[in-house]
């Protein structure tokens, strides 16, 4: 992938692009204008989300996508969610009744996400109230666009997805699912679509093992060069990088000196607890930000070690 | 081993790995935890239980029936193998008490790098209004599980087979 002008950050791992293949990247930055999104480098997404778009929405000589399952794993504050509704608004309004479900943390989240943060925005554009509308049901909310599509919630509770069909499923903040129980509610409402499942977070905790595993295996096929059904774009820090070094953030977070300073980075770090920040800033996993023992102790284990006892 | 021991088993959440441990009193004198006999998958577990069963007649085989383990417990008593099934106070009595001798320095283990590994990545959950061992973490917690059941069981074994007076 290309780094951004600005930014000298990439990332650690990705599926490599295939740059013969067409892809929905521009229309994704035209959509993300007409939302109002900008940065200190002008109207639209930055040059990472651009990049991640181009990369995941790869489409075959058929025109259909090339990857049914996107893997991103970005820190916290990077704009991934301002690429995420981008690229959602994007789709529904490229086919006539695409059936989008996204969810977050929480269902609770993913309400306050659509209501009071995506809705203003979309009423702010040209969108509205010619292209989409909103219904607020509690329960039923959802974006209705005026070519019969619809971008709805799911619970992390919920057993089964919207409708009988789905053509892009995502899980942001990914890190908060213990299983893979919203991947097994979407999984066939996709199988006669053309259909995408995004996953999408910073890194997560011990109990992540969800999206833990997503990312081992992106990470995998990465590294073999695997371009096809899945792809994996992660942003992170080496283990051994120190975390409180602003050079290690400008090499590995994307945003940072577009829409994140140095200065907010810094205060974040003194704030929050070094695994915190390790986690969520730097998208390292609890075996490196988090070395453990937090119900025994390291030296109290070790001190009942006895290897050549016997029973 | 050539003393008394209880085993205790337990399952990973992704089944991939079943973990058998042994707990007995070591040659010191306290409660040494062995994860030797089994640690693979659980397809292996019933059978290789039941060779230890043969060879060692131990004073208790322990199984959590609110666990990934629960399916090991109709085969194991199919095998002949009586297990003794822990309710949701013996399993908070059981992580208490695994932590207390830890902390005292009265329990052993080995150094067994997946026990190790699943005590170092431990977290704990709220469980009837006391805490038991957090299954969904991203390590492996059946070594532990299946430690903290077998010591428990060793424990209940011991109480009942100190010599005393009884009223029948």
């Amino acid at each position: 992938m290309q780094t951004s002008s600005r930014n000298s950050a990439a990332p650690r791992w990705a599926t490599p692009a295939t740059p013969s293949r067409a892809n929905l990247a521009r229309a994704i930055q035209k959509t993300a204008v007409v939302l109002g999104f900008e940065t200190s480098l002008g109207p639209g997404l930055m040059p990472w989300q651009d990049e991640v778009n181009a990369l995941t929405t790869e489409l075959d000589a058929g025109g259909r996508f090339v990857y049914r399952q996107v893997v991103l794993e970005v820190m916290r504050q990077q704009g991934k969610t301002v690429d995420l509704l981008s690229m959602m608004v994007a789709r529904a309004l490229r086919r006539p009744g695409t059936m989008i479900s996204y969810t977050a943390q929480t269902r609770l989240e993913a309400r306050k996400r659509l209501i009071d943060v995506w809705w203003p925005r979309i009423v702010r554009s040209k969108l509205y109230p010619r292209y989409v509308d909103i219904r607020r049901g509690s329960g039923s909310e959802a974006l209705l666009f005026s070519n019969g599509s619809m971008l709805g919630l799911v619970s992390n509770t919920q057993t089964s997805g919207h409708g009988d069909v789905l053509d892009l499923g995502v899980i942001d903040e990914a890190w908060a699912q213990e299983d893979d129980h919203l991947e097994q509610a979407m999984r066939p409402a996709m199988m006669t679509r053309d259909a995408q499942l995004w996953i999408v977070s910073a890194a997560g905790t011990e109990r992540s093992a969800y999206f833990r595993g997503k990312v081992e295996d992106g990470r995998a096929r990465a590294e073999m060069g695997l371009t096809d059904t899945g792809c994996y774009i992660g942003y992170s820090a080496a283990d051994d990088e120190d975390p409180a070094d602003p050079a290690v953030w400008r090499r590995r977070m994307p945003a940072l000196g577009i829409t994140v300073t140095e200065e907010t980075v810094k205060a974040d770090l003194d704030l929050m607890t070094l695994a915190e920040f390790r986690r969520a800033y730097l998208c390292q996993w609890p075996d490196v930000a988090k070395p453990g023992w937090d119900v025994v102790g390291q030296d109290t284990w070790a001190a009942c070690a006895a290897p050549g006892a016997r029973l | 081993m050539t003393g008394e021991v209880a085993f205790g088993l337990a399952i990973s959440e992704d089944r991939q790995h079943a973990a058998i441990v042994a707990a007995g009193r070591g040659d010191r004198g306290k409660i040494l935890v062995d994860l030797a006999p089994f640690y693979d998958h659980p397809r292996g577990a019933v059978a290789r239980m039941s060779g230890l069963y043969e060879k060692h007649d131990p004073v208790a085989v322990a199984v959590d029936p609110k666990s990934q383990a629960a399916t090991l417990i109709k085969p194991l008593a199919e095998a002949g193998i009586k297990v003794t099934e822990l309710d949701t106070g013996d399993v908070v009595v059981a992580h208490g008490e695994f932590l207390d001798l830890v902390n005292d320095r009265l329990l052993e283990h080995l150094d067994q790098p997946p026990l190790t590994a699943a005590v170092r990545a431990a977290q704990q959950r709220r469980l009837g209004g006391a805490q038991a061992w957090e299954p969904k973490v991203a390590v492996d917690q059946s070594p532990l599980m299946a430690a903290t059941v077998a010591v428990w069981a060793f424990q209940r074994w011991e109480e009942l087979s100190k010599p005393g007076v009884y009223v029948v």
